[in-house]
């Protein structure tokens, strides 16, 4: 076994370890805790992919950005972590059916598809590529435009707003 | 001298010839040749911290216009230079207490989180010329997302330890961190597109003029919201001891507690050290060509002049109100840094680089200037309405 099956065992078991305690512990803030740490463990597995950007990015938003609005969002939240009331609601069959349809689609696209068994070749400056393809007229300029504009109006918008009196 | 001018670049294969002539499998003597180059980085930190922390104590003393430790009291050592040591003893034989009620397992962990963050940012700090943990391409971008991270263990500090007093720092931590987070990477933005490059080393290298010759503007962003996300004065509402008595490592005591203090200091060393790499040339100075061992004592006698002006804030200056610090962050801050973005992306571009040596960077210097300028006489009109505005409102008060 080389060195970085070693790394892809650790990391996968971390990754799903996490995932399953995300949904497994009653206690929110854990949950959420997990949730991060399983993010932690697909950063990992970028880096081993030799993506170091999207892992690095893989921090900055999931873990920086979004588990942090969760977080709030659960000490923002009445009676969350009180023992005595339901984790669920009367849409809980609503929310089975779709994990469940969810998870078999996912199921049955990794069994069916075509994974070529040979490692393809690296792209030694893959930020670069990644970078010039985001901005080039052929490739992704658009969308990376309109979102960045879209991003940019989100921040000026905060700043008129915190400017009003 | 030949061979102990690149001491630690040659110290590597060295050991891994020797490793190798053991009869360890090549993997292997790397992993283990990594492993010890990693143990070494991570006490660079921890040991400049040491020192640090007693030269925070002596210089803040003197702002202070007191001694300070010093040869007469109990210290220990020349100028108590060993003081330090003594806490560090006096943590680890103290008690440690936990509070009923906490959430053990996020208690316990949150100051080995913070400390492990503050220790993986030296990975790919240029500390010479070829000594660098990593010289990742993606150098200061993972030194932000690792910023993101440490929010996650304030909050598991404040929340795991059951006090009102903990969840209200790590709450004020965190809209201190998500805040000023924006002015940091728009500056670190425009820094990147000057350099052309994410890694320190190449940011380094690029600046043959260190940048707070040509972008002053933006290395003052950079410096006062990095103070701002290190929660340093004026900055430190997280810990206010007069409000809030410590924030959110209020409840940890013995060497938990050193954690958190020395992950503090480290990430004020870590300020200083990459403000020193992205503004003043790094390990850049006279002689490095030849000598490249003396790359490592320019970047701390750089650094540590920055670290000076954090304790110079640190020592003077009074805390801010919440609201004033969400204000000068968002009034104020993020749209002159969204300004010298724009600014530092359009000069960059109308003058290209091959237009001459100094073409760019004085151009770029010109309009960091005139930006400055500009700002300056903004606040000049906006605080001569505010004034007028509350002499006018003084007036109409008085009659009734």
């Amino acid at each position: 076994m080389t060195l970085q099956q070693v790394l892809f065992i650790i990391f996968g078991i971390i990754t799903l370890g996490a995932a399953l305690a995300v949904v497994t512990r009653r206690n929110v803030f854990h949950a959420a805790l997990f949730l991060i740490l399983a993010f932690f463990g697909v950063a990992g597995l970028y880096v081993l992919l030799e993506a170091p950007f999207l892992a690095a990015a893989q921090l900055f938003i999931y873990v920086g950005g979004i588990s942090i609005l969760i977080i709030f969002a659960i000490m923002l939240t009445r009676d969350m972590m009180n023992p005595n009331v339901a984790g669920y609601n009367r849409q809980w069959w609503l929310a089975a059916l779709v994990a469940v349809a969810l998870c078999g689609m996912m199921g049955w696209v990794v069994l069916n598809h075509n994974w070529p068994a040979t490692p393809g070749d690296v792209p030694p400056e893959s930020i670069i590529n990644l970078g010039k393809a985001l901005v080039d007229p052929a490739g992704l300029v658009l969308p990376f435009e309109v979102a960045s504009v879209l991003l940019l109006v989100a921040l000026i918008g905060a700043v008129t707003i915190a400017r009003e009196r | 001298m030949e061979p102990f001018n690149d001491f630690i670049s040659n110290i590597s294969p060295w050991l891994q010839g020797l490793l190798e002539g053991i009869g360890l499998p090549d993997v292997w003597a790397r992993v283990v040749v990594l492993g010890i180059g990693g143990f070494a980085l991570a006490f660079v930190p921890l040991i400049a911290v040491i020192f640090l922390i007693w030269a925070a104590r002596k210089l803040i003393a003197r702002m202070q216009d007191r001694i300070g430790p010093n040869n007469s009291g109990p210290y220990p050592g020349p100028y108590a230079l060993f003081q330090t040591f003594a806490d560090a003893i006096k943590m680890l034989t103290k008690e440690d207490v936990i509070p009923a009620a906490a959430d053990r397992w996020v208690f316990n962990i949150a100051p080995i989180v913070i400390l492990t963050i503050a220790v993986l940012i030296w990975a790919v700090i240029p500390l010479g010329k070829d000594i660098t943990g990593s010289d990742l391409n993606i150098g200061i971008f993972y030194v932000l997302a690792l910023g993101s991270g440490s929010m996650v263990s304030l909050l598991m500090a404040g929340w795991g330890s059951d006090n009102k007093y903990a969840l209200l720092g790590a709450l004020r931590a965190v809209a201190n961190m998500i805040s000023y987070e924006v002015p940091q990477i728009l500056s670190v933005i425009a820094v990147v597109m000057v350099a052309g490059s994410l890694s320190m080393q190449e940011i380094t290298k690029a600046q043959n003029v260190p940048f707070i010759f040509v972008m002053p503007v933006t290395a003052l962003l950079f410096f006062v919201s990095s103070l701002a996300e290190a929660g340093r004065q004026p900055y430190d509402l997280m810990e206010a001891d007069s409000e809030i008595v410590a924030g959110y490592f209020v409840e940890y005591s013995g060497m938990k507690f050193g954690q958190f203090y020395l992950s503090e200091f480290m990430n004020n060393f870590a300020i200083s050290v990459i403000t020193a790499t992205l503004f003043l040339g790094g390990w850049q100075g006279p002689f490095v060509d030849s000598v490249p061992i003396l790359g490592s004592l320019w970047l701390l006698l750089k650094s540590c002049l920055v670290f000076f002006v954090l304790l110079w804030c640190w020592g003077t200056l009074p805390r801010l109100r919440i609201d004033q610090m969400l204000n000068f962050n968002w009034k104020f801050l993020t749209p002159v840094a969204l300004v010298n973005v724009c600014i530092v992306a359009l000069v960059g571009k109308a003058v290209p680089s091959s237009a001459g040596p100094w073409m760019q960077k004085s151009a770029l210097l010109g309009a960091n200037i005139l930006l400055a300028l500009a700002v300056l006489g903004a606040l000049v009109v906006a605080g001569r309405q505010a004034r007028r505005r509350d002499v006018s409102g003084q007036q109409e008060a008085s009659p009734a």
